[in-house]
């Protein structure tokens, strides 16, 4: 049994259990968060005439008993008190705008915020675009869904509801009987109860696909009493950050810097809708004095979070275990994660998974071994869109790996961790980890419960409090730096590792993960650390098409081109739907309604933009079923720059965007390329050559740009070059290098064919 | 799809040179970088190497540092393995020459540290 300082254990299913129970905040971030994040709010009472009625008033001032206990005494008999009932936790939230488009979402009132100021609170919220209904013009051929009572406007979690009933189409991409999501016939055929949403209300989790905003609460106010017969309000001042979705293929959007509105939202307690049985509000949604739409709270959880840890286990690996809690109790992952208001679940499944061929189990482990174990051995219906899942592998190691791992920056990033059960605790690391000094993980169970829960932490994008904060007592700072930070002759909390070990985040750490925006913190949405000083370019909300309604292909003739090289990428949007759509009749990216971004290696994200406007006979048109229209462009150079400075990876996203019905809507598509180093002197020397601003202008005016003389002569240089000494970059040069025969004496003929880009064709 | 190799042509220094393999590598002191190109902006422009552990601190104008706080140890004499901020080990190839400290990352980015202080 240790002898533990910190709080003891908490009963997570104690409402209020998610109190300031982490380490608290001894030193203030040293950097503000790329991204919007909530902060401090104080409730503001009002008198019944509506003026402010007095001082801030602290949680325990709110309590029913409180206000009931002076009410007699205090208000003549036309008024009555209020008993706020914003009670801490998760709500499930919708927003129905004055219009075709809906939204659902959370919102986290955080009552027990260690850092919320005198009233302990931070509010914050996230909203997703609800999947669009529509009348569905033509009949629905059977077999499909078939239409069922939706018996709640917004039914929480685990699954979204099942909008689509017969005679409705869905746009999206999230259709019921895809991959994740049952069908209502498999649901009502399993042999075990199915049900769409569960009966008690669970916090929702919504598509990634489908974020839309992240909803910041800058005020409270409560009425401290109002007149007989009206009802107690409770109203939020809410500022709206519209959120830029990612590029198709990749994971990190945006979010502007400031709010994008500032909306006012009044509400009243509603009746609970079954299965809500909490408090229930509803009001209305203004901004600037305009009643926008309707607004309803149902609240599901004391939790503000869920998520779910799959632990797998390799043959001779020991995983971490619950350890006493000093109170009769235990701590475990759940325990720890309901400290900041996460309702965590564990599943511990595959045991003894065998050893992969070729790998050391002894060793340090790759990221790439470990990314493989992890793809081979999760739960096949794992669904990031449905549960915040988080795979923890658990493997022998050595001492000297480092304990742990958060390996997952492959491909969908955070999605896995591992831990390492036969690494531990060398007094090469630290001399202050005492009775652990030299002994592995699985002979230290508190050490090993906290290093693996620090790992899992990092996959909800948490990062070392020694860059964030400083080194403390708490789970995200390093090992060596808590045994330091403990035994340490100048530390601010002195004890024994690993008995004094504190299971639980600081109250920085708490911050992000109970108020950071959605995409941030769940596995498969932004890249590890990437809110560390993000950009925040200014944000746009675009509706995409499924594929299966406008599609856009992209292609590439290699996969690969030699540095210097121009890539001659071709586009084509069909109309893979029944009915005819209006779209752009020019989707080149000099007509405007064309986009392109290049995302180097680094995960830098440039614009690249055409040279040349041709929008003039650019319009929107009727795009009949099975109609096309395409475009293709030499991607080399543009103001911004060139496309592919240097060797290395590019992803290039295409994104065609119009607007409808002052909606904006619009696909997109990318393809990645590899950009080969040049590999002999001639490569080399073409490419010095052709990395030439006036040599880009030439690429990006198609061409016959002769009164570039620079250009002309760098060009004609480069076609000299033949036979086996020809560059390879030569090849995206077709077409386009000078005619001796035209050329003047400083360089250029007559321009009697005038420079343009290829232009586009429709179907 | 070709791989990355390390582009010698792409940096104005050659190859690091050959260290002996007996040399002990000191690295305990504080360090300031010194040579940095682009690439190497997720480096810390300050370190701190203790006995086995080491800490990164942000210049002033950087933002997140891919060295922040860890274990090290150098191996054979030019091989630095360092825990990053994802408490992955990495693997460096390192050259120390007086009080300058050569890294060169996998990706092939070279970068140089100075020894700010004696050890100790």
């Amino acid at each position: 049994m240790c002898g533990c300082t910190e709080p003891s254990a908490i009963d997570p299913g104690q409402p209020g259990a998610t109190s300031a129970q982490s380490t608290a905040l001894a030193v203030p971030p040293a950097v503000t968060p790329g991204v919007p994040l909530a902060q401090r709010v104080t409730i503001t009472e009002t008198a019944p005439d509506g003026s402010a009625a007095s001082s801030p008033a602290t949680q325990s001032d709110l309590g029913p008993a409180a206000l009931a206990a002076v009410a007699p005494a205090l208000l003549p008999p036309r008024f009555k008190f209020c008993f706020p009932g914003l009670r801490s936790g998760c709500y499930a939230l919708t927003y129905q705008p004055n219009s075709l488009f809906g939204f659902q979402g959370t919102l986290r009132v955080d009552r027990s915020a260690p850092d919320g100021g005198p009233d302990n609170l931070i509010v914050s919220g996230d909203l997703y675009r609800k999947p669009l209904i529509l009348p569905n013009p033509l009949p629905v051929p059977l077999p499909g869904p078939i239409a069922i009572p939706d018996p709640l406007p917004q039914p929480p979690g685990p699954v979204e509801s099942p909008e689509v009933a017969s005679g409705q189409v869905q746009v999206g991409s999230d259709q019921p009987g895809s991959a994740g999501s049952p069908s209502l016939a498999a649901i009502l055929s399993a042999t075990e109860a199915v049900l769409p949403f569960p009966l008690s209300p669970r916090i929702p989790i919504y598509s990634r696909s489908r974020y839309h905003s992240y909803l910041k609460v800058t005020s409270v106010q409560a009425p401290v009493a109002v007149p007989a017969g009206q009802p107690c309000t409770v109203t939020l001042v809410i500022e709206q950050y519209d959120y830029t979705p990612p590029a198709a293929g990749t994971y990190q959007g945006s979010f502007p810097s400031v709010a994008s509105r500032t909306a006012t939202v009044t509400l009243a307690p509603a009746p609970a809708w079954f299965p809500f049985s909490g408090p229930n509000f509803s009001g209305r949604w203004v901004e600037g004095g305009v009643d926008k739409g309707l607004v309803t709270l149902s609240w599901v959880s004391d939790s503000f979070r869920r998520a779910s840890v799959e632990i797998d286990t390799l043959v001779g690996a020991v995983a971490p275990q619950p350890v006493p809690d000093g109170a009769g109790g235990a701590e475990y992952f759940t325990t720890i994660y309901a400290k900041h208001g996460w309702d965590l679940t564990v599943v511990s499944d595959e045991t003894n998974v065998p050893v992969p061929a070729g790998v050391d189990p002894d060793a340090c482990w790759s990221p790439g071994d470990l990314h493989n174990l992890m793809t081979t051995h999760r739960n096949p219906h794992t669904n990031l869109d449905t549960d915040w899942h988080v795979h923890l592998m658990v493997v022998p190691a050595k001492i000297g790996c480092g304990r742990g791992i958060m390996y997952d920056t492959i491909d969908v990033p955070r999605e896995g961790c591992a831990s390492f059960s036969d690494d531990g605790y060398p007094t090469t690391d630290s001399a202050n980890f005492g009775t652990a000094a030299n002994k592995e993980q699985r002979d230290v169970p508190r050490a090993f419960l906290r290093s693996a829960t620090h790992e899992i932490t990092h996959t909800f994008n948490q990062i070392h409090q020694e860059q964030e904060t400083t080194a403390d007592n708490s789970i995200m700072t390093t090992t060596p730096s808590v045994a330091d930070v403990l035994g340490g002759p100048a530390t601010g909390a002195p004890g024994v590792f690993p008995d004094q070990i504190n299971l639980a985040v600081n109250t920085t750490v708490r911050h992000h993960l109970v108020h950071m925006p959605d995409p941030v913190i769940r596995p498969g949405g932004w890249p590890f650390s990437s809110w560390f000083g993000a950009t925040v370019p200014q944000a746009t909300d675009r509706h995409l098409f499924a594929a299966s309604e406008l599609d856009l292909t992209i292609a590439a003739p290699e996969a690969s081109v030699v540095l210097g090289q121009p890539l001659e990428l071709s586009w084509v949007l069909t109309n893979r739907s029944a009915g005819s759509f209006l779209a752009p009749t020019d989707v080149s990216l000099e007509g405007l309604f064309g986009s392109m971004t290049i995302t180097d290696a680094d995960r830098k994200q440039r614009p690249f933009r055409a040279y040349v406007i041709i929008c003039d006979r650019v319009k929107l048109a009727e795009l009949p079923p099975g109609g096309t229209v395409s475009a293709s462009h030499r991607v080399f150079w543009s103001s911004d720059g060139f496309a592919f400075p240097r060797p290395g990876h590019y992803r290039i996203s295409v994104a065609i965007s119009w607007s409808a019905q002052g909606i904006p809507v619009g696909v997109e598509q990318d393809v990645e390329v590899f950009v080969d180093f040049p590999t002999t002197g001639t490569d080399n020397a073409a490419a010095a050559l052709v990395l030439n601003t006036e040599v880009g202008k030439w690429v990006a005016l198609g061409g016959n740009a002769y009164h570039l003389t620079g250009a002309t002569r760098r060009l004609t240089a480069l076609s000299a070059q033949t036979g086996d000494a020809s560059p390879r970059l030569i090849a995206g040069f077709s077409g386009l290098l000078p005619d001796p025969g035209r050329m003047t004496g400083n360089g250029g003929p007559p321009d009697d064919d005038p420079p343009g880009p290829r232009r586009r064709r429709r179907q | 799809m070709a791989g990355i190799m390390p582009p010698s042509f792409l940096t104005l220094e050659g190859p690091m040179p050959e260290q002996s393999e007996e040399r002990k590598i000191d690295l305990v002191g504080a360090w300031r970088k010194k040579d940095a190109p682009a690439c190497a902006e997720k480096y810390p422009d300050l370190l701190a190497f203790s006995t086995g552990t080491y800490r990164g601190t942000r210049g002033d104008t950087q933002g997140f540092i891919w060295w922040d706080a860890g274990i090290y140890r150098v191996e054979d004499g030019r091989r630095l393995l360092l825990s990053v901020a994802t408490d992955a080990l990495v693997a460096y190839e390192i050259h120390l020459d007086g009080d300058v400290l050569a890294v060169v990352d996998p990706e092939g980015c070279r970068f140089s540290y100075q020894r700010a202080r004696p050890p100790g």
